[in-house]
């Protein structure tokens, strides 16, 4: 097991470096550079400001001098703002990890129920009405559905704000948005894997045998059934993290996922190149944690390993 | 075991917002327990670059650094023309504007006590003009003699530069040439001067690492001194007791909200957790008008909006054609149904400043329109033109509006080329189009700030278009000893630029934000830059309610 | 076996047919193609006061008397109308009908939708299918990279392929325009959406490699192609005769909830300012106005969003149901 974990943190490093060299590659590749701008600079200062950033060197010089100063885990200084890009990435991280939490909470509280009970009444109005609510979520899209909470919702209870991120209440509405749509992709998968179990000859054996239905779905159905939401929500949690660029400029959030953004289209080469880091790191162990508590749910997957 | 975990962190999170329940319950009103304090908070469009004045190149930026840092000149809080003592208690100019000399505050001091003296001047613009800082607005001190040399690289003695400390109270700074606007170039955060004695402990003058404007470690000359940061969160100012001329500061602090969404920042004034915002969403003013009357300003702004015209383009080298296309344009139209600002139609590039007369060359005129695309010679049909713009500031929806006025008045087809922000500023320096949005704000009340741009070979000039006369009325302007003189010599190379039409002004800017009644002594100013230290916040008894 | 085949195909559509979300969900969905393609070619399309220059100054439209005339082009005199005979859902911003944007807007949507999942169709199927195959480390090595790309900023890329396209399709419409004579503003109509159909595409074949690699995984696995590789059949006639006919079922069934996910992704980069560009719209674009209107006039977005999310709705039961009717596995009972 342990072996199996180390190989996997190992090609998750090759995994990270090779997400780092194509982004670096891509990011140069756009047109424009950093100092374009709405006043244009001067060539002389223009020129002072890329030999500062070493932009007037070859790409792989470049490439040399950032892996060089990346493993003193110096990030580089964003182009467009006077700071450390560790710095922007620490203060942006705790807002950013609230938010994903909380969403994957919410979006295993509602999706995993909600395609458990479709699977079980399947094709019933109970099926049908949990799917609709549950797909609304996907259907619904994050820049409709957060200014239209904001303005009924929070507007209408006292202690919830329209905006802004100081307590835990204002952590309700975006992680609401953004675990809806997990939620409702959850719900779908779960249900999935539930029809399929259910399906399968050891659940319709134990029914037959007379075993107690609520005991038969807990005990064997769900533990088979769970795995692709298993599978699902690790990936999907490093996504919520930094994929929730409109919830947090709706909300006004903190969070990394405005950097993705904004850094593509102002070219922060150093900026995108840091957050791109942080999101392949989340991946590996997003997957990492699913597989492991694949594992440990089904101790037969541990013998094929 | 991933199942406990998570069960446990639940708990830990109901526990949170159990616990915080009672302490939130009691702040619904942010802007009433604010105004308790005495403290201010605006939304500010935006994170900040920086808080070094002589890095940032924003008017978001601008809004901060004013709090915190004061130049020689101080703003009026309701004349643009007058200019209050500042870091400077006097000020005069010799005969011919060339030679001015600045007495500072005999009890200035940075907000750790050290006194301000000119060598903190000398210091700032040696700093801002050094080749090595590289800073991105240094074209702003180029007025002072000998500093486009010395940041060029073409002297390397900085002595050269008219900067000269005569004592540690007076600093005298020579011009290139008359300058008479000189006080309302100091109002720039360009020209505030910045603690010599912090940059040097956080490594040194031509060092750029974000540093010494931390919180913390920034010290500042002005009403307010920086007291936390958190990134893309807030930004809290506080009195600062040290200012020469505290007494008159009213607020105890001034809080700063980056909100980049407009919708956002107006729903966020709109459920009283802001006083004011720096800026107002085109979709929300008339809604905005209706609802809250009182809070909504349309203030007059230091800017001009006009369309780009690329005279390299074959058919565009007609000046017949471009006015043509100016003439068919109906500004107030634009005005009255999108932008619904209270903007003024431009009838030239530079609006009314001082003395300055706006021209009035452009106006909508369809049978003047016709009458030039007739004289061109040019069949409209065969006419293949794009209009590029991008996905700022609702310039889309006024392409679509311009699209529609040339096809109806003048029988043109023209496709629009809608690019993101980047490509579309590449594609106009490149000169890859054919005619484009844009605008440009002032950066000093001065009409040399919308006229310089359109010498040659500037990089914002970004049309092809040059002319020999233009640039001579611009450099006679520039001797002319007479202020008064000045200005008509400017007022003259206005009209042989618009004469030759590379750009059609659509209208002159205003500013539209949300202001909260309780907010005293904001009003209103051509570039916005509020005094904070003459603004305070009354408690009212009546809260708008939506 | 053609018998069996045709028979499986016929209770899957008895499965479909019994499953009455799914089925109101088809009608829905054709209902709105239907609209959207057909119903602006019966429409007037000339634009208001196109013919009479001198009737906006005047003030006096004339209105022909077309029983639909769901005009696209703007007219500033008569923005933000509330619902009438002449526009059935009033009119927006800048005066322009809101039925007939709506039914534009889902030209484009749709188009979206299947031209982009028929590209990264055609990339996934062939990437999930090789690498299912093949196994061992070329599977290995072909699904890290899927990995890698899953972690590329999606933003970057899209406004890259974008923009390298928009450099080409400008350069090849001018061409066609030019050389072949054929109408300019539908050319530059399509030429416009090439690079998102692209862009998108390209992103969204990652899943449906992976899904089409576990169905080679187990398909490969099985009896008959067993059978046909210890007779010599090239890997080449296994994939195209064994392989891909038998993947085929579920495949189509993911695309079509694929399509879904691209319409939306298509609004989302709209609202970025990255999707449709002017002068086209889409039910992104529709909504991303709507959305700086809902204080004051909902209808903008309340509509489009209406529209759009039952589609997407529907859409989404169909995939559901056209799985629930084709999984073998799940037909047992």
């Amino acid at each position: 097991m342990l072996s199996t974990i180390l190989s996997r943190l190992c090609q998750g490093c090759i995994v990270v470096f090779l997400l780092l060299t194509l982004t670096f590659i891509l990011i140069r590749m756009m047109p424009g550079d950093p100092f374009t701008s709405d006043k244009a600079l001067p060539p002389h200062i223009k020129e002072q400001n890329e030999k500062r950033f070493k932009l007037n060197e070859s790409e792989i010089i470049q490439f040399k001098a950032y892996l060089t100063t990346l493993a003193q885990g110096d990030m580089g200084i964003s182009i467009t703002r006077e700071q450390p890009v560790t710095k922007i990435i620490k203060s942006s991280f705790p807002a950013s990890a609230i938010l994903g939490f909380a969403g994957i909470i919410i979006a295993i509280g509602v999706g995993v129920p909600a395609g458990i009970l479709s699977a079980l009444r399947k094709n019933s109005f109970i099926d049908y009405g949990t799917m609709i609510l549950a797909m609304l979520g996907i259907s619904v899209p994050s820049f409709v559905l957060a200014p239209i909470l904001a303005s009924n919702i929070a507007t209408n209870i006292p202690f919830l704000k329209v905006a802004g991120w100081g307590g835990p209440f204002d952590w309700f509405l975006p992680s609401l948005t953004l675990g809806l749509a997990t939620a409702a992709y959850l719900a779908r998968i779960t249900r999935g894997g539930m029809l399929e179990t259910l399906n399968q000859d050891f659940i319709r054996t134990a029914k037959a045998k007379g075993a107690p239905a609520l005991r038969v779905i807990i005990k064997h159905a769900l533990r088979g059934g769970i795995i692709p939401a298993i599978a699902y929500v690790g990936p999907a949690f490093a996504m919520l993290m930094t994929g929730s660029f409109i919830v947090e400029t709706i909300f006004q959030v903190p969070g990394m996922g405005q950097h993705f953004v904004n850094a593509t289209k102002e070219l922060d080469f150093f900026l995108l190149q840091g957050v791109v880091i942080v999101l392949g790191i989340l991946i590996v162990i997003g997957n990492l944690a699913a597989d492991i508590a694949l594992v440990a749910i089904n101790p037969r997957l541990r013998e094929s390993n | 075991m991933t199942f406990t975990r998570m069960h446990s962190s639940f708990t830990l999170l109901t526990i949170a917002i159990l616990s915080s329940l009672f302490s939130s319950c009691d702040k619904q009103n942010h802007v009433d327990e604010a105004t308790k304090d005495n403290i201010l908070i605006i939304g500010n469009s935006g994170e900040p670059a920086d808080l070094d004045p002589q890095v940032v190149t924003g008017v978001l930026e601008s809004n901060i650094i004013t709090a915190l840092f004061e130049g020689l000149c101080g703003q009026h809080p309701s004349n643009d023309g007058e200019h209050l003592p500042g870091a400077a208690i006097s000020w005069s100019p010799n005969d011919n504007f060339t030679v001015w000399t600045f007495k500072l505050q005999p009890n200035g001091k940075w907000s750790d006590g050290n006194p301000v003296t000119t060598q903190d001047f000398i210091y700032s613009y040696e700093r801002i003009l050094h080749p090595k800082f590289g800073a991105k607005y240094a074209s702003m001190l180029y007025y002072i003699k000998g500093a486009e040399d010395f940041n060029k690289g073409t002297t390397k003695d900085f002595s050269n530069v008219g900067v000269r400390a005569i004592d540690s109270h007076t600093l005298e700074i020579t011009m290139r040439a008359p300058i008479p606007f000189l006080p309302d170039l100091t109002k720039h955060y360009t020209w505030y001067p910045v603690p010599k004695h912090i940059i040097e402990k956080h490594g040194g003058m031509v060092a750029k690492n974000g540093e010494w404007t931390e919180a913390g470690n920034l010290v500042s000359n002005g009403a307010f001194t920086l007291s936390k940061w958190v990134l893309f969160d807030r930004i809290e100012c506080i009195k600062n007791p040290l200012y020469w001329d505290s007494p008159t500061v009213q607020l105890e602090g001034i809080h700063f909200l980056p909100i980049s969404n407009a919708y956002t920042e107006a729903r966020m004034f709109f459920n009283n957790q802001l006083h004011a915002t720096y800026t107002l969403a085109p979709e929300l003013i008339s809604y905005s008008k209706k609802k809250y009357p009182e809070n909504t300003k349309l203030d007059t702004y230091l800017g001009s909006n006009f369309l780009r015209l690329n005279v390299t383009q074959p058919q565009l080298k007609s000046i017949h054609l471009r006015k043509a296309l100016g003439h068919a344009v109906n500004s107030q139209a634009i005005i009255d149904n999108i932008l619904q600002g209270g903007q003024e139609q431009a009838t030239g590039l530079v609006p009314n400043m001082g003395e300055y007369q706006a021209a009035k060359e452009m106006f909508y005129d369809p049978e003047l329109a016709k009458e030039h695309l007739a004289k061109s010679g040019i069949n409209p049909s065969e006419l293949k033109l794009t209009l590029l713009t991008t996905d700022r500031e609702g310039s889309k929806v006024i392409a679509e509006a311009l699209q529609d006025m040339w096809r109806k008045t003048l029988g043109i087809t023209i496709n629009i080329r809608q690019s993101e922000w980047k490509s579309y500023q590449k594609a106009m320096s490149d000169l890859d189009y054919d005619i484009c949005t844009g605008g440009w704000i002032g950066d000093y009340p001065d009409p040399t700030t919308f006229l310089d741009m359109w010498k040659k070979g500037d990089g914002n000039n970004r049309t092809g278009w040059s002319s020999e006369e233009y640039e001579r009325q611009l450099t006679k302007a520039e001797l002319t000893e007479d202020p008064l003189q000045r200005i008509r010599t400017l007022e003259d190379a206005e009209k042989v630029l618009l004469g030759e039409t590379p750009i059609i002004p659509i209208f002159w800017y205003t500013q539209c934000y949300l202001k909260h009644q309780s907010l005293k002594g904001w009003h209103p100013l051509i570039l916005n830059n509020q005094p904070y230290k003459f603004i305070s916040l009354e408690q009212i008894a009546t809260v708008p309610e939506a | 076996m053609a018998t069996k085949g045709s028979s499986l195909r016929h209770d899957a559509w008895m499965r479909l047919r019994k499953n009455s979300m799914a089925t109101a969900s088809l009608f829905f969905v054709l209902l709105i193609i239907i609209a959207c393609f057909f119903v602006p070619i019966v429409g007037d399309w000339t634009a208001p006061n196109d013919a009479d220059l001198s009737a906006t100054e005047n003030d006096t439209i004339q209105y022909n008397t077309h029983w639909f005339k769901p005009s696209n082009y703007q007219n500033l005199d008569n923005k933000f109308a509330t619902p009438s005979r002449e526009h059935f859902l009033g009119t927006d911003q800048v005066g322009r009908d809101l039925l007939a944007r709506l039914l534009l807007g889902g030209q484009i949507s749709i188009l979206v939708g299947l031209v982009s999942t028929t590209i990264a169709g055609i990339i996934g199927i062939t990437y999930g299918a090789i690498s299912g195959y093949l196994g061992g480390r070329v599977d290995n090595l072909m699904m890290r990279i899927v990995d890698i790309l899953y972690g590329l900023p999606f933003l970057v890329i899209v406004i890259l392929i974008a923009l390298l396209f928009s450099a080409y399709t400008r350069e090849a419409s001018e061409f066609i325009i030019t050389s072949w004579g054929w109408d300019s503003e539908l050319v530059l109509k399509f030429a416009n959406l090439i690079p998102l159909f692209v862009a998108i595409g390209s992103i969204g074949w990652l899943t449906i490699a992976r899904i089409t690699r576990a169905q080679a995984l187990s398909i490969k696995k099985l009896e008959y192609v067993e059978a046909a590789r210890s007779l010599g059949l090239s890997h080449y006639s296994i994939m195209l005769r064994h392989i891909f006919p038998n993947m085929l079922g579920p495949i189509i069934v993911y695309a079509t909830l694929t399509v879904p996910g691209f319409i939306l992704a298509e609004a989302t980069l709209s609202y970025l300012g990255l999707g449709v560009q002017s002068p086209n719209s889409s039910w992104g674009i529709l909504l991303q106005e709507g959305a700086n209107y809902m204080e004051t006039q909902p209808r903008l977005l309340l509509i489009p969003s209406l529209i759009f999310s039952l589609t997407l709705l529907a859409l989404n039961f169909l995939g559901d149901g056209l799985r629930d009717a084709l999984d073998p596995k799940a037909a047992k009972d």
